[in-house]
């Protein structure tokens, strides 16, 4: 298999999850029965409440985990336990850097990892580290950054496989408000140009309905799909987009959703 | 201005212990001369000094022979206590079996080990080696153990995630984030691989041409030479103290850029 083919500027991967269930060590169940299909190159954002399962749903795509029940679809092929899934990159909460390593040889680990040729391999990493805005932080190492420029390096090195599947769970949750603000209009940028699909994990109703063009809302635990909100706004999106009378409707209208399963 | 700084710095954090040591050695002078103390039962510290002046030669000879044995032992106890901790921690069940016989091997203390080592070996070089080895290798395993089985479960999951095979993960992964640990495991066994060299050397020890610090003891004991006898003290103190900075050193340049125990 050619690096080169694999990597290349690819357009996203359907996602289909057909009646996915978890129940961990025979009692706690995290997700019953979950059904969605993310058609290639969507943004999909998830919200619960803490502890629901989405983070367990997040690592059943990621074949991080294996469902008890139902399965996973990548553009329509089964996805088993163990199989390699190339083309997905995962994004953890926090940066989860290599500390010995500087900026650039931490988004060179995938590509080492795939085999991709050094030469390349730094092409690629740098071009990556650019897209993200750390051009000038290359040589530093983790411990010299700050958390939003950490995460921003978790995202190159996310990206630099240029992943077909992007899966974020609460990336910037660590984050201030202003530097979330960034990322998330940088993240946007990036899919935007892309064409992958994205699953993104958040608290933040804001968040989720700046960046997404559909939400899923999930119960508490064990998850159900509650509400799966289609976001109506325009492809391009700025801090303008957050005074949007749609956007102000549809946050009413997921805050709703979500209010229920707290009172409850 | 930084470097005064610094010097300042120094003298104030140094300035307690040397006037502690200094009037140790005045107040030991001082009791002993009053007292009239018998020279064989305990020198006076002008004496020790005396004797460490008269025999420099003979002393660094045998803290040579000595430091040899202790850092060869060291040396074999790093390669051999990081193999057999990867094997452990690899092998889980094997790491069960074989634990428990190690902690145990650990409390014999190697006095009773060296005539053995001594039937197997015979006397000299090879003995008094591996009873330095014996005892600076389990604070290597124990920590290199400890590194090893509590690198973060993310990281190990995005290497996962790339299809990382055993080995780059143990090479890219494992092993430098263990390498704290490492740097832990020989500093303590640098102190200790200098005690085991000279009990080895009690046992073991041979006097052709210069013989250890161990033997060194030894002798001048016999010949009721009790100043020399704490000069050899001081001077295998002084091997443990420079065995140990050099590992301090070295571990020092391999995690300042990284490492929080290493910063600033
Ligand atoms: N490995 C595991 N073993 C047992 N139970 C687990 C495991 N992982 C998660 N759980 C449980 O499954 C439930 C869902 O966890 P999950 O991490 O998916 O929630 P989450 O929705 O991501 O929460 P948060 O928003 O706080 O991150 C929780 O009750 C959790 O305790
Ligand atoms: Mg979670």
């Amino acid at each position: 298999m050619s690096v080169a083919a694999e990597i290349s500027h690819g357009t996203g991967v359907s996602v289909s999850i057909t009646s996915v269930s978890k129940v961990y060590d025979g009692d706690v169940q995290a997700l019953q029965s979950v059904s969605l299909d993310i058609p290639a190159g969507q943004f999909l954002s998830i919200l619960g409440p803490s502890g629901c399962g989405k983070s367990t749903l997040l690592r059943i795509i990621a074949g991080l985990d294996e469902p008890s029940t139902g399965e996973i679809r990548i553009d329509g092929v089964l996805q088993r336990p163990g199989d390699r899934r190339t083309g997905t990159a995962f994004v953890f909460q926090d940066a989860h850097l290599l500390p010995w390593r500087t900026v650039l040889r931490n988004v060179e680990v995938p590509l080492e990892l795939l085999g991709t040729p050094r030469q390349r391999r730094r092409e690629l990493a740098m071009h990556a580290i650019e897209e993200v805005g750390l051009a000038d932080a290359i040589r530093r190492y983790p411990a010299q950054l700050s958390g939003g420029m950490r995460m921003r390096v978790s995202l190159a090195r996310a990206l630099v496989t240029r992943p077909k599947l992007l899966l974020l769970d609460e990336p910037f949750a660590a984050l201030d408000e202003f530097t979330r603000q960034n990322l998330d209009e940088q993240l946007l940028a990036l899919w935007q140009h892309t064409g992958m699909t994205v699953i993104f994990v958040t608290h933040s109703i804001a968040e989720a309905v700046f960046l997404s063009q559909r939400a899923a809302v999930f119960s508490r635990r064990p998850a159900r799909l509650l509400d799966d909100i289609a976001i109506p706004l325009p492809a391009n999106r700025t801090i303008e987009t957050r005074s949007d009378p749609v956007f102000v409707e549809i946050a009413r209208q997921v805050q709703q959703v979500m209010k229920g399963q707290v009172d409850e | 201005m930084s470097r005064a700084g610094a010097i300042v710095r120094a003298v104030r954090a140094a300035w307690p212990p040397v006037l502690m040591l200094v009037v140790m050695v005045l107040a030991g002078e001082l009791i002993i001369r009053a007292c009239d103390v018998e020279e064989y039962l305990v020198p006076a510290p002008s004496a020790v000094l005396k004797a460490l002046v008269d025999s420099r030669r003979e002393l660094f000879g045998s803290m040579l022979t000595t430091a040899s044995a202790a850092m060869m032992g060291m040396a074999c106890a790093t390669v051999l206590g990081i193999l057999i901790a990867i094997l452990l921690s690899t092998a889980r069940l094997v790491q069960r079996a074989v634990y428990p016989y190690m902690v145990f091997f650990q409390t014999v203390p190697v006095v009773a080990i060296a005539p053995v080592l001594v039937i197997w070996f015979g006397p000299g070089l090879h003995s008094v080696t591996i009873c330095a080895l014996i005892v600076a290798i389990f604070p290597i395993i124990a920590n290199t153990l400890t590194g090893l089985l509590s690198t973060d479960p993310a990281l190990r999951e995005m290497f996962h995630l790339y299809g990382a095979s055993w080995w780059s993960t143990l090479w890219k992964l494992r092993l430098p984030s263990a390498l704290p640990n490492i740097v832990t495991g020989m500093r303590i066994a640098s102190g200790l691989s200098v005690i085991g060299a000279i009990v080895g050397e009690f046992v073991a020890g041979v006097l052709q041409g210069n013989a250890g610090l161990g033997v060194e003891v030894m002798i001048a004991k016999r010949i009721g030479r009790t100043d020399l006898v704490f000069a050899a003290i001081l001077a295998a103190s002084a091997l443990g103290l420079v065995m140990f900075g050099a590992i301090n050193l070295a571990g020092h340049l391999l995690l300042r850029r990284w490492h929080a125990s290493e910063r600033n």
